[in-house]
């Protein structure tokens, strides 16, 4: 009884659970993409500073607290205070950035702005003098407030708050200065452009729960509100107009729209209700409402002679904005069950209905700004009309797993899916998809298991509509006939409780059967390892492989009558990466000391190699008059990265209260990618020549050699 | 609900008091009572009813053989899954868990404590931490998040729980959203239009384009930007050419085109996502 009571009064000691970690560490270079989502962009020290606190005070009063990374800009910060089965309420803060790439650069004088400006004096043949340095870089600040109140025994109630910005630099691409020769389109120019992001999304969410021993219910209602402060971007086109080469070249002027503000309001109810004591039903009805009324821009920023109307006044548009309307009505009805002890089953229906309501109405389409597009062929497809998507989508799962022991067991499933889209611009309006699916697992003893799983699907359309002006032998890859296959395996093999093996691996194949033109094959093969040691109950290790590789076929055609040919090309795309890691920790060596590393490499490469073919075609008919020869096979540059990442630490335990912990950090990324390396600006690096109607950013991919270090003191209290 | 549980509390004998418990394991008894399980004074928390014994069962049988009797979440002989997952069910059925029956996890027969820890530090439920957890068995995601492209998951910034619900959810691969489109929006909610011209694959699917856990291309897409759009798109003009159809639209001798797959390829001059201009019928403006 006294040994009791002894321990009574250890246990009555509440073991520390307040934490409080300061210090300082140290980036040796400058390296924006390292500190991209992190904040480590700027060589020097900056501050360590991590808090996690809690308390409860025995009649259910609390507080909790939790902070990361608090001096850095990727810090979060959150309390939770309240009386636990009462009421409960959280503030919290969250802090993104995104360091895209500081080597970019533009002759605009004010990125930034929605009203993009030339510097006095500005001249595009001369364009290298006039660039200036842009950094694409945003940031995302999220404060969110709520409560939880427990207005009966089972009866609970929380509303959520939440208001995120985002601001910052980013870019956009443009077309511009339409080329015009005789009041007809023939080229435009073409710009990236700095683009302004000043985002703030404010989020409601509102539920009343009940939670009953049999029943359980939730009613929710979730908002999101969305506005861009800014709403459109202009600019004067930095290129000449390449019809108009004079000693006064010609600069058009252009405006583009930016994200318009939306709102989301989604009502829900749901409800699990156990039928039995070895069968559940659970329901979902949902209704949403998406709106979107930002006002319009004019067709153009310059009139064009050939249409009826001031293009560039407002009076000529249909309706003043959209007044977009789209519900979304949701469904779905599952019910589980155990019939017998070794035998599961479970049905499901899903229901997904996209209603749009907005208004179909004629828009001139004046091209970048310049020319009416299009006007000029027939049929002419100027005005156009927008065509809302709306669409019903069905769904049925059914799934059954039988254990035939302790051994075996074997489930499978049939999952049946059923879309239809109302509109007439698509070029399938009904899509069926049938998927069958069978998975074993065995445990031939305690100690190991492995599952072999396969899956068989077929989608099929209805009659192909091919679009104006479309290949008539492509077939949109997302809704093309399909038949797909896939198979895998996992082990796991646990020789004792402390030590375990895995392997995983898959293969999935989609064949485009009906696909000529576009994307007619992709397959996927991966390969996981892992490997799991507790050698001791203080010191773990661990370590991976993974293996990724996707491969696709895509093909497309030319006709050029007047030159006689007919061209053909097929693209055999490869990606594949391979990643390893491996880590270990140890805890209270000598009582005093803990320490740890995890270390991760990988590699990954982008292959695209190209063949051309040729056919002869007749120059009046157009009708191909022989076979298709192989002519020409190109080999894109690789695309290749590496990540090498290596994390050491170690603590030294000074005192129950105080711990010292010194950490080092070495990460080197590398990353080829011959579409942005070297793109200087109107310069194009494959051709060792210039691309006269397009200004890039000229930016680099960002390599880095970065070493970090850090030294913390660790207060417990 | 019932049978197992009681099979439980038939199988363990007399409640012998959280006083009891307390004798032995003064460690996890201390830990518990500063987490949400250990407060009495809520009518929902196992201290509200046997304390202990609510979760591990009767424990008359386990102190005259310490083998037996209770159950046993951890350790080198836990109990059957099944066993120790009926009795977090008893409690935790609705909220989250609410579509846990028959969810992948549920599926596969995995444990509630196979992530969640009671008697120490759930890294679980911890944002920083929990990726940690999911990374024991998807270490293949882990290893996505190293690549060129990714969400902010490897600097702790984004969770799995800010997209999944690892309980089974309503919405496609345990996401938390009723579509995946709604999970991105949450986020990419300047995404979400309706837009006044619609890109329709991106108003049905973002994965259609999109990876969401990492990629070796920009802005997580899945392939090469060209050869991307190439997969929907061949145009033919009305002179017979056609725009990004031509071999050398995608590997061109003719520098005018290079803008098709230089920089951001397409997104040179295209806003992909949609537009609500009234001139973006090509989804230039």
């Amino acid at each position: 009884e006294a040994e009791s009571e002894e321990q009574l009064v250890v246990v009555e000691a509440e073991p520390a659970v307040n934490e409080f970690e300061m210090g300082i560490g140290y980036i040796d270079d400058d390296a924006y993409r390292f500190g991209r989502y992190n904040g480590m962009v700027d060589q020097g020290p900056y501050v360590i500073g991590n808090i996690k606190g809690k308390e409860y005070d025995g009649d259910g009063g609390f507080w909790r607290l939790r902070g990361t990374n608090l001096g850095l800009d990727s810090r979060y910060l959150r309390l939770d205070a309240g009386v636990q089965g009462s009421q409960q309420f959280f503030i919290e803060y969250d802090q993104i950035p995104d360091y895209e790439n500081d080597t970019g650069s533009t002759p605009f004088t004010n990125p930034g702005s929605t009203d993009l400006a030339l510097p006095a004096g500005y001249d595009a043949d001369n364009i290298d003098s006039f660039l200036l340095p842009f950094d694409q870089k945003t940031e995302r600040e999220r404060l969110g407030l709520g409560g939880k109140f427990q207005i009966k025994s089972r009866w609970q109630l929380s509303a959520n708050w939440s208001q995120e910005t985002k601001e910052g630099t980013d870019w956009i691409g443009a077309a511009m200065g339409p080329s015009i020769l005789d009041n007809i389109f023939k080229w435009t120019n073409g710009a990236l452009l700095p683009e302004p992001i000043d985002y703030e999304t404010n989020k409601i969410d509102a539920s009343l729960t009940y939670h009953g021993e049999e029943t359980q219910l939730e009613f929710a209602y979730h908002g999101s509100l969305f506005d861009n402060n800014d709403t459109s971007l202009s600019w004067t086109d930095p290129l000449d107009d390449p019809s108009n080469k004079t000693d006064d070249p010609i600069h058009r002027p252009g405006r583009i729209s930016l994200e318009p503000d939306n709102q989301m309001h989604q009502l829900s109810a749901v409800l699990g209700q156990m039928l039995s004591s070895t069968s559940r039903l659970t329901a979902l009805a949902s209704v949403s409402l998406l709106t979107q009324d930002q006002d319009f821009l004019p067709h153009s920023v310059t009139d064009s002679d050939l249409t009826p109307q001031d293009d560039t006044s407002l009076d000529a548009l249909p309706q003043r904005s959209l007044d977009g309307e789209v519900w979304l009505y949701r469904g779905q009805l599952k019910l589980t069950s155990n019939p017998m002890r070794n035998l599961r089953l479970s049905a499901q229906y899903s229901y997904d209905e996209r209603d749009n309501q907005t208004a179909s109405n004629s828009y001139t389409y004046i091209l970048a700004d310049g020319v009416p597009g299009e006007f000029d062929i027939d049929p002419p497809i100027n005005p156009r009309s927008n065509d809302p998507l709306s669409y019903r989508k069905q769904k049925v799962d059914l799934t059954a797993k039988y254990r035939f022991n302790s051994i075996v067991s074997l489930g499978g499933g049939y999952e049946y899916n059923h879309q239809h889209r109302d509109n007439d611009d698509v070029q399938v309006k009904t899509t069926q998809e049938h998927t069958v699916s069978a998975k074993l697992k065995v445990k031939p003893l305690s100690q190991l298991n492995f599952d072999i799983y396969g899956e068989t699907g077929r989608r099929n359309g209805n009659d192909y509509i091919t679009r104006n002006y479309e290949h008539p032998d492509l077939r949109v890859s997302y809704l093309a006939d399909l038949d797909r296959h896939k198979v895998g395996a996992t082990i796991n093999f646990i020789p004792f409780h402390r030590l375990s093996f895995g392997l995983k691996t898959e293969y999935l194949m989609d064949d485009y059967t009906e696909s000529e033109i576009g994307l007619r094959e992709s397959d996927q093969t991966s390969a996981l390892l892992n490997f799991n040691y507790q050698i001791t109950d203080k010191i773990n290790t661990h370590a991976f492989y993974n293996y990724e590789e996707f491969t696709s076929n895509n093909a497309n055609e030319n006709k050029e009558i007047e030159k006689g040919t007919y061209d053909r090309w097929e693209a055999d795309l490869k990606d594949s990466s391979n990643s390893v890691g491996l880590g270990f920790s140890i805890e209270e060596l000598a009582n005093k000391w803990d320490a740890g590393l995890d270390w991760v490499y990988t590699q990954s490469k982008g292959q695209i190699h190209m063949t051309g073919y040729q056919a002869p075609v007749d120059k009046i008919t157009g009708v191909i008059i022989g076979d298709f020869e192989p002519i020409e096979t190109q080999q894109f540059s690789d695309l290749e990265t590496s990540l090498n990442s290596l994390q050491l630490w170690t603590q030294y335990q000074y005192s129950d209260a105080v711990a010292y912990k010194l950490s080092y950090w070495y990460e080197r990324y590398s990353v080829d990618d011959w579409a942005v390396d070297g793109t200087i600006n109107n310069y194009n690096p494959l051709e060792n020549d210039t691309i006269s109607q397009f200004l890039f950013l000229g930016e680099d991919t960002l390599d880095y050699d970065q070493h970090v270090v850090g030294l913390a003191v660790k207060v417990t209290f | 609900k019932g049978e197992s549980v009681q099979a439980v509390i038939d199988g363990g004998g007399a409640y012998m008091g959280t006083a009891v418990c307390k004798n032995c394991h003064p460690t996890q008894h201390a830990q518990l009572i500063m987490e949400s399980h250990g407060q009495a004074s809520d009518s929902r928390s196992p201290f509200a009813a046997n304390g202990c014994e609510t979760c591990h069962g009767p424990g008359q049988t386990h102190i005259t053989d310490v083998t037996g009797g209770l159950v046993a979440f951890a350790g080198e002989d836990p109990s059957p899954v099944e066993t120790r997952n009926i009795m977090c069910t008893q409690c935790h059925q609705g909220g989250s868990m609410i579509q846990w029956h028959a969810s992948l996890h549920e599926t596969e027969e995995m444990a509630c404590t196979s992530c969640h820890s009671m008697h120490r530090t759930d890294l679980a439920m911890d944002r920083s931490t929990e990726a940690e957890v999911c990374y024991a068995c998807h270490n293949d995601v882990r290893a996505e998040t190293y690549q060129r492209s990714s969400h902010a998951i490897r600097e702790g910034n984004v969770a799995c729980s800010d997209c999944h619900n690892s309980h089974g959810s309503n919405g496609p691969a345990m996401l938390k959203q009723l579509s995946l489109n709604d999970n991105c929006y949450e986020c990419h909610a300047e995404k979400r239009g309706p837009y006044l011209w619609e890109h329709y694959p991106v108003t049905e699917d973002c994965s259609l384009c999109h990876r969401t856990h990492g990629s070796m291309h920009k802005a997580l897409l899945k392939q090469q930007g060209t050869q991307l759009c190439q997969q929907c798109h061949a145009q033919i003009g009305p002179d017979g050419t056609g725009h990004i159809r031509t071999y050398y639209d995608a590997w061109d001798k003719d520098k005018k085109r290079g803008r098709s797959f230089l920089g951001r390829n397409c997104a040179n001059c295209h806003k992909v996502h949609g537009s609500n201009h009234p001139s973006g019928a090509n989804l230039l403006r």
